[in-house]
């Protein structure tokens, strides 16, 4: 899976502000979304294709956090981005 | 704290109530205070937020905040009223201009100011086109930019700003590629910056129904003879002056909004109030009409004005007076629009709008400089050199310190020619501060009505609900 389009992210008082970018994202998404730390790393893998086990894989390596909170957290922000048609197979 | 006006819906989706931390705060560099029978009204110029503030309340922004935060303090923080002393403000500012523009995204061309000539009926000393070549455009030409229009149209209707010269002298290319437009069934409306000397009854009737005229804007230099002296009209008419106050109440009555630019300077800064009384006899009954003043630009024209410090004080003393006597004879409208965060300043500066020079080059700007055309219309965009100079900002020592920064941008481009200096930046975010009580004023007639109207609805209602009449 990958990012159907661009989406910028920008720090904005200590929080990370992400802006789908483009025509087509526009189209899709009218708006900004407020990331945590986690959210806006993932955002940054998806700008490669990934497999969801290799995002739970680099997660794990860059957070010290238990596998199981873990991949139900990485699914949950997958299922987010989903949900708002963000994401191409 | 009484909220009188939302925040802008975006600005705030993207910030989100600030998070109240144990700091010492203080006032965002971004507001403006007035005082009203009711209280203090206080509006943030970042949020676009209006609120009435009580006693205990202002007080925060008299003298300095509590700490730790009271509640109706911490209310205020939330509301981005009250920041952290170490706060950045600028920054945020900065940041919210790059993430709304990236929302923005880009829609076509729909802006167009288009100079059908460069000819102009009048002779004002001031203008900075003097010099200038006189140049028609031709009619395959504005075949041709209609074409232009079409092929890169975005959403929505194109908004057209005639301009010139004085684009009147050109109407027949306006009669031309208004009707081309509406051949092709292009939807538009039309404003146009003229000096009003042209718009006889027949004009008028074409410019609201063929050119969907909405707005124009007419300059006035002062009362009859100064007028007519500045003006020095190429024409045989007796006095222009009366023509063009009778031609701007013409378009008054065929519902078009008119804009009159009052032009101040040293040599009629005194007879601009005479003509603001002549003025409202004139205009004073009209909604539609906005009266202002502007400093005349220091650099340009014939004859370019350089101010000292000392006259630069006293012409913004005298703007202040006349734009007092413009509130008081009712035709201000400055408290319809509070200051709001800009993203870009004008055409210039976004890629939805052109300026389409008589000859089919293409320009950024509407003061049109040589060397300065990025391309043609049958070329499109070939110098983007050009066009990227316009987009980069600067800044005064003074836009720091500035209560109105969000709702400002000065272009690199235009700080050589720029009107702006102290005095005017100062008259600019005083003229939005003293709006705040009549915006206020307004605000609470227009609950008032609209809580009569849902009195009557649900008074009709149950009326109608209920099985007795009462009459």
């Amino acid at each position: 899976m990958r990012l159907k389009f661009r989406i910028e992210t920008i720090g904005l008082d200590g929080k990370i502000i992400g802006v789908p970018v483009g025509e087509e994202a526009t189209a899709c998404f009218g708006g900004v979304l407020k990331l945590n730390d986690t959210a806006a790393y993932i955002l940054e893998l998806l700008k490669s294709e990934i497999t969801e086990q290799e995002i739970i894989d680099r997660v794990e390596k860059e957070y010290k956090v238990s596998r199981d909170v873990l991949e139900k957290d990485v699914k949950k922000i997958l299922n987010s981005f989903e949900e708002r048609g963000f994401l191409t197979e | 704290m009484k909220i009188i006006r939302k925040g802008d819906e975006k600005i705030l989706g993207i910030l989100g109530e600030q998070e109240v931390r144990d700091l010492p705060c203080r006032p965002l560099r971004y507001l403006l205070q007035a005082q009203c029978p009711d209280g203090t009204l206080l509006y943030n110029v970042l949020t676009g937020q209006l609120v009435l503030l009580e006693e205990e309340e202002a007080l925060f922004f008299r003298k300095e905040a509590p700490r730790p935060l009271t509640p109706a303090a911490a209310q205020l923080a939330k509301a981005w009223f009250l920041v952290p002393e170490s706060y950045e403000e600028r920054n945020t500012v900065h940041v919210l201009r790059k993430i709304l523009k990236m929302v923005q995204g880009k829609n076509g061309i729909t802006g167009y100011t288009i100079l059908p000539t460069t000819g102009c009926n009048a002779r004002c000393f001031y203008c900075y086109e003097s010099g200038l070549e006189k140049v028609y455009m031709a009619e395959d030409l504005a075949v041709r930019l209609v074409e232009y229009m079409i092929r890169h149209k975005g959403e929505g209707p194109l908004r057209l700003h005639w301009f010139g010269g004085e684009p009147l002298v050109g109407m027949q290319r306006i009669d031309q590629i208004c009707s081309l437009l509406t051949e092709k069934g292009t939807e538009f409306t039309s404003a146009m910056t003229s000096n009003g000397f042209l718009f006889t009854e027949e004009v008028v009737k074409k410019a609201v129904g063929l050119w969907k005229l909405g707005r124009v804007q007419i300059t006035l230099d002062g009362t009859e003879e100064i007028y007519n002296r500045t003006k020095a009209y190429v024409c045989e008419c007796e006095n222009p002056y009366r023509q063009v106050l009778q031609n701007i109440r013409r378009l008054l009555e065929n519902h078009v909004f008119v804009t009159i630019r009052l032009n101040l300077d040293l040599h009629n800064m005194e007879d601009l109030r005479s003509l603001v009384l002549e003025l409202k006899d004139v205009v004073g009954g009209f909604q539609n009409v906005e009266v202002y003043s502007h400093v005349l630009f220091e650099n340009a024209g014939a004859a370019p004005i350089g101010r000292t410090e000392e006259t630069r004080k006293l012409l913004y003393r005298k703007q202040v007076e006349l734009d007092s006597l413009i509130f008081e004879n009712g035709m201000s409208r400055h408290s319809i629009s509070l200051p709001v965060l800009k993203t870009h300043n004008c055409m210039a500066d976004t890629e939805d709008s052109v300026v389409v020079y008589p000859d089919g080059r293409l320009f950024k700007c509407e003061h049109v400089e040589k060397g300065d055309d990025y391309g043609h219309l049958d070329s499109g965009l070939v110098k983007r050199e050009i066009t990227e100079k316009f987009y980069r900002t600067a800044e005064l020592p003074g836009c720091g310190s500035c209560p109105i920064y969000p709702s400002c941008i000065l272009l690199e481009y235009c700080r050589g020619i720029t009107d702006k200096n102290p005095y005017t930046c100062r008259y600019r975010a005083d003229a939005c501060a003293r709006s705040l009580p009549e915006y206020y004023e307004k605000a609470k007639e227009r609950k008032k009505e609209s809580k009569k109207e849902n009195k009557k609805e649900s008074k009709k209602k149950s009326e109608q609900e209920s099985p007795f009449s009462l009459t």
